[in-house]
């Protein structure tokens, strides 16, 4: 069965990098992914992806951010 | 975990507080009162109640479900709570699930499931010996039948707890027999005490205990009251001895099971109650009994929500008694301790049959007359004691009297008052209250009758201030 | 040349992401399907927890109360009318929990940690704010005062540590006055204490954070809020959430103190939740384990046994009646789950007893045994002589002939009322205490008119802090009053009788 999601990238991309996603994540679940793409600078870099109730944070900024929890720990 | 595992595994489907849906597979649904537990942390135990269609099951949590996920697995243990009896029970502590809670280590040897029939219609005895229990007013105006069922009537903060404590004291340390105390939905504060109490008065080692406390789920609170029961039908049926059963508080497995009871999509009956409180107190009830192996005598303290008498839980619980001792705020209130209530505890034994003539006299003619002085007082808060007939006044001194001698010190309240406690033998007891009846003591001030033991401690009061 | 200096930086900086990976996090997330009175319904979430916390964009939180096949049911924390169907809704993987420790003293937050103090908070743990109570077997007896600094209240329903004592009354009869100055109280006697307040009007809050700031006790405090404007949830998530932030103290061996203020509103945010949540009503529509509601969070509080630090957990929950009437359904529930009560009448305050405190109907479980031992030696037969007080006020109200003896405790009655009476914000020492006491009990004032009792008391106190200051030091550093205090203290009370004359 299809899935749809929501991605989310940071910076300027093109359409390999959401071929190169979309690949992944079909891989991953054993269906076809399609997903609805849009720009979120917040993220700093990487993505975020909304796929079958799950979120997939690939984000710098939650990296920073844990990277900085672990630091202060 | 000592209960077994099968290999029979469902999943968790539903999570509503405490109560959880569990999915098997058709036809292999485990019976109702079955024990399942999850089979990874968060480890929980649930109890089946209900069998809601084909291969799913409803079950009531006995431990906290925070943590728990749909999904999880959840396994039968293959029976139902099964608890520890016998000798090894002997000093021990346990909980609702049977395992032991006082860092003592496993309790080796039998164990029983939780779940039985009552006796047989004629295999049960009925109770016509009184025991005595040291204390006046119970024994003098609803005395204990050995082998019965009597229940202690107060509301909150009354002294139900410390009276419990202190028949505990005084029947066990007397007669040295067997007891069994589950504590119901009660404080842990207060089961705490009560372990270093029975271990320090030498008690313990004759007890077997069992808790589900006020901060355990309602489930837990509700089997708790199975396990100790469990373990007293043990010592009557199979080590043939008689058995001193305590329940603090026999109303709170009744309010265990309304908490439930809502959740498992029950309508509610009067004043919210679950519809099944009769036959849940019934089940429970009618195993209290005794047989010719040997008697349970049950003294089971029930609250009284909102000092309502009248609310069908304690309603409900007064028609399987037969002695009941109740508190009363008011009389705590003016400072008599016990603060038990002359005019409204009773007993089936206190008819001349049983306790005799004499006995029976004198409980009546002291129930008499603090009947009147209870018809005076408005008289006397209105007009005053000079309004009073010769003849009534004289009733009114005599009955506070009375009132006043119908209080004792107590040894399990040392703590809070000062005084050591009093055991009154029967017989001292009556010709006290002969005493003050026939107007003997009439020359004596009312306020020597306060908190003594026998009528020769009050005379001796009396004499020493002058 | 080797720079010290950064090659430390460096290593520091390696050691610490050593271990350290880096990977994509995976979150459990789902939508809402419908919002309103704060219950809200969400799709997806399959591996979420009961009691979970759910994120939602803006900061806004729920609890999951409802897990199935068919979705997630849940309940608001905040941000009540600011989500709408279709909304993101992010699993956190962790129950509900509060930050806790020393960062938390002094501050003021709302149940979920959050500061509502203008300053930002970084706590370094977080606690769940549901958690069992001590063991049984974990417990010892509790046997060590805990002074309110309230005359009525220390002399005859004394507290003990780890004790519950339920405060209770009307409204306006001076409870939280009676909490707060417990706080006040506890400064130098090395007891943490957090003030939960439930359902109170935010100014209400704000005054009582001042009164503490001003008298310093701020220093060892926290005050953990959820006014009445805030949602039912959070204000049901409350109580608990100001437990664990005592209890992580207790389990460190420290004395803590917490005040629920109060639990009745308590109840009634729990009733409107789970009405909304369509679970049944009960009695007063109340849901039917809202007596396990109380009982869990109250069991929480008790003292632990030296080998496991011997710390303690006191908690004063605060509940408010109707007229009068402690037989109703939730008072009812709560004094049989607390070790006592202190029961506040309207009629008193009115009559100018303040404290209001109903002696007859006011008792500790606990009893004597956290009583210092000073105050147990002049307080004995205080309960029982104020229970005959009162009865014989009725009986002797008509002039009927009084005996002696029914004369003289009628005079003793009056003057220890008076006496019993106390300025808000003014706790008494021990040494005061006992001094006040003894006063009355020695006959000392029976000369003096009733209404001047406790300016004569006062002048006494002040005589005795100038005159036989060692004294009073030494009653309140050993608790003790032996035999060469009593007579030291006694010589001292007749030198001020005559220095002052029993001026009537």
């Amino acid at each position: 069965m299809a899935l749809t999601g929501t991605l989310r990238i940071a910076g300027p991309y093109d359409e390999d990098t959401i071929r190169n996603i979309t690949g992944h994540f079909s891989a991953l679940l054993s269906t076809e992914v399609t997903f609805s793409v849009s720009r979120d600078d917040s993220l700093i870099g990487g993505f975020t992806a909304i796929v079958d109730n799950k979120l997939y944070d690939s984000s710098i900024l939650s990296r920073l951010g844990r990277l900085e929890q672990h630091l202060t720990k | 975990m000592e209960q077994k595992l099968s290999s029979n595994t469902g999943t968790l489907i539903k999570i509503s507080g405490p109560v959880l849906d569990v999915r098997f597979q058709p036809g292999q649904e485990p019976d109702l009162h079955m024990l399942l537990a999850t089979s990874k942390e968060p480890i929980v135990h649930m109890e089946v109640a209900r069998h809601l269609s084909t291969g799913v099951v409803r079950a009531i949590a006995l431990e906290a479900t925070e943590g728990l996920r749909c999904g999880m697995k959840i396994e039968s243990t293959g029976d139902v709570i099964t608890v520890p009896v016998g000798e090894p029970m002997l000093g021990r502590v346990i909980n609702s699930l049977g395992m032991p809670i006082d860092g003592g280590g496993e309790i080796l040897g039998e164990r029983r499931p939780i779940y039985r029939k009552p006796p047989k219609l004629t295999e049960q005895r009925t109770a016509t010996t009184l025991f005595e229990t040291g204390i006046k007013v119970i024994d003098l105006l609803a005395p204990y039948p050995l082998g019965g069922k009597i229940g202690l009537f107060g509301g909150a903060g009354v002294g139900k707890t410390i009276l419990i404590m202190e028949l505990m004291h005084n029947i066990a340390a007397k007669r040295g027999g067997y007891s069994v105390f589950t504590g119901v939905g009660e404080r842990s504060r207060e089961g705490a005490e009560l372990i270093l109490d029975m271990r320090d008065s030498g008690v313990l080692a004759r007890s077997s205990l069992a808790f589900g406390q006020m901060n355990e789920p309602p489930g837990s609170r509700m089997r708790v009251t199975m396990a100790g029961l469990t373990l007293a039908e043990y010592i009557r049926d199979e080590m043939h001895q008689d058995v001193l059963l305590f329940i603090d508080n026999i109303f709170r497995y009744v309010q265990a099971g309304n908490e439930v009871s809502a959740l498992l999509g029950r309508m509610p009956s009067a004043v919210g109650y679950q519809p099944t409180l009769a036959t849940e107190l019934g089940e429970l009830q009618e195993r209290i009994a005794s047989t010719s192996h040997g008697s349970i005598t049950s003294v089971q303290a029930v609250y009284v929500p909102a000092d309502d008498l009248t609310d069908p839980a304690p309603a409900a619980i007064f028609a399987h008694l037969d002695a009941t001792t109740v508190l009363s705020r008011s009389i705590a209130e003016i400072g008599i301790y016990p603060a038990v209530d002359p005019l409204n505890s009773t007993s089936r034994i206190l008819e001349p049959a049983i306790v005799g003539e004499e006995h029976y006299r004198i409980a009546r003619q002291v129930q008499e007359v603090l009947q009147r002085y209870h018809e005076l007082q408005d008289i006397i808060a209105i007009l005053g004691m000079d309004e009073l007939s010769e003849e009534d006044r004289l009733i009114v001194y005599r009955a506070r009297k009375l009132q006043n001698f119908l209080s004792q010190p107590l040894h399990v309240a040392q703590a809070f008052t000062g005084e050591p406690g009093r055991y009154v033998p029967l017989i001292d007891t009556l010709t006290g209250f002969d005493a003050i009846l026939k107007g003997e003591v009439d020359n004596i001030s009312e306020t020597h009758f306060l908190h003594a033991g026998t009528l020769e401690e009050v005379k001796q009061k009396a004499t020493q201030d002058g | 040349m080797q720079q010290p200096f950064s090659t430390t930086v460096g290593d520091v900086l390696r050691q610490r992401l050593a271990g350290y990976q880096e990977q994509a996090i995976l979150y459990d997330c789902g939508v809402v399907l419908s919002v309103g009175d704060g219950v809200l319904h969400l799709s997806g979430l399959g591996r979420c927890r009961y009691g979970e916390l759910i994120a939602f964009p803006g900061d806004i939180y729920a609890m999951a109360m409802e897990l199935s096949e068919e979705g997630v049911g849940a309940v608001l924390l905040n941000g009540v009318n600011e989500l709408r169907v279709g909304a993101f809704a992010q699993s956190t993987g962790r129950v509900v929990e509060v930050p806790v420790g020393d960062k938390l003293i002094g501050r003021v937050i709302d149940p979920l940690g959050m500061p509502l103090d203008g300053k930002s908070l970084d706590a370094e743990t977080l606690r769940p704010i549901e958690g069992p109570a001590p063991q049984i077997i974990h417990r010892q007896n509790v046997s060590q005062s805990l002074e309110t600094g309230l005359l009525a209240v220390d002399s005859m329903i004394p507290i003990g540590k780890g004790q519950r004592e339920l405060i209770i009354g009307d409204r306006q009869t001076g409870k939280t006055t009676i909490a707060v100055d417990t706080i006040l109280n506890q400064k130098g006697k090395d007891v943490l204490c957090v003030y939960v307040a439930i359902g109170q009007k935010a100014a209400d809050v704000a005054k009582v954070r001042e009164t503490l700031e001003q008298a310093g006790a701020m220093e060892y405090c926290v005050i953990v809020a959820a006014t009445a404007g805030d949602c039912a949830a959070m204000q049901y998530i409350a109580p608990y959430a100001g437990c664990a932030i005592a209890e992580h103290f207790m389990v460190q061996g420290q004395d803590t103190l917490i005040i629920y203020d109060d639990l009745s509103k308590h109840a009634v945010a729990y009733r409107t939740m789970s009405l909304l949540l369509r679970r049944p009503p009960g009695r007063e529509a109340y849901p039917g384990d809202v007596f396990y509601l109380h009982s869990r969070l109250l069991e929480r509080a008790g003292r632990l046994k030296e080998e496991l630090g011997g710390g303690s957990l006191t908690a004063l929950p605060i509940v408010e009646t109707m007229a009068s009437d402690i037989s109703a359904y939730i008072p009812t529930n709560v004094i049989s789950i607390t070790d006592g009560q202190i029961y506040l009448e309207t009629e008193l305050f009115h009559a100018g007893v303040r404290p209001a405190v109903n002696v007859g109907l006011s008792v500790s479980r606990v009893g004597r045994a956290a009583q210092k031992k000073a105050m147990r030696d002049v307080s004995g037969k205080l309960r029982l002589s104020l229970a005959q007080y009162r009865e014989l006020q009725i009986f002797a109200q008509f002039g009927s002939d009084v005996d002696e003896s029914t004369r003289r405790l009628l005079a003793y009655g009056n003057r220890l009322t008076e006496i019993l009476k106390q300025p808000q914000g003014a706790p008494y020492s021990l040494s005061e205490q006992v001094v006040l006491l003894l006063l009355v009990s020695g006959g000392y004032t029976d000369g003096v008119e009733v209404s001047r009792v406790r300016e004569f008391g006062k002048g006494l106190l002040a005589f005795l802090h100038k005159q036989w200051s060692p004294g009073m030091k030494e009653i309140d550093t050993t608790g003790e009053l032996t035999d060469d205090l009593r007579k030291g203290l006694e010589s001292g009370i007749k030198r001020y009788v005559a220095s002052v004359g029993q001026k009537v």
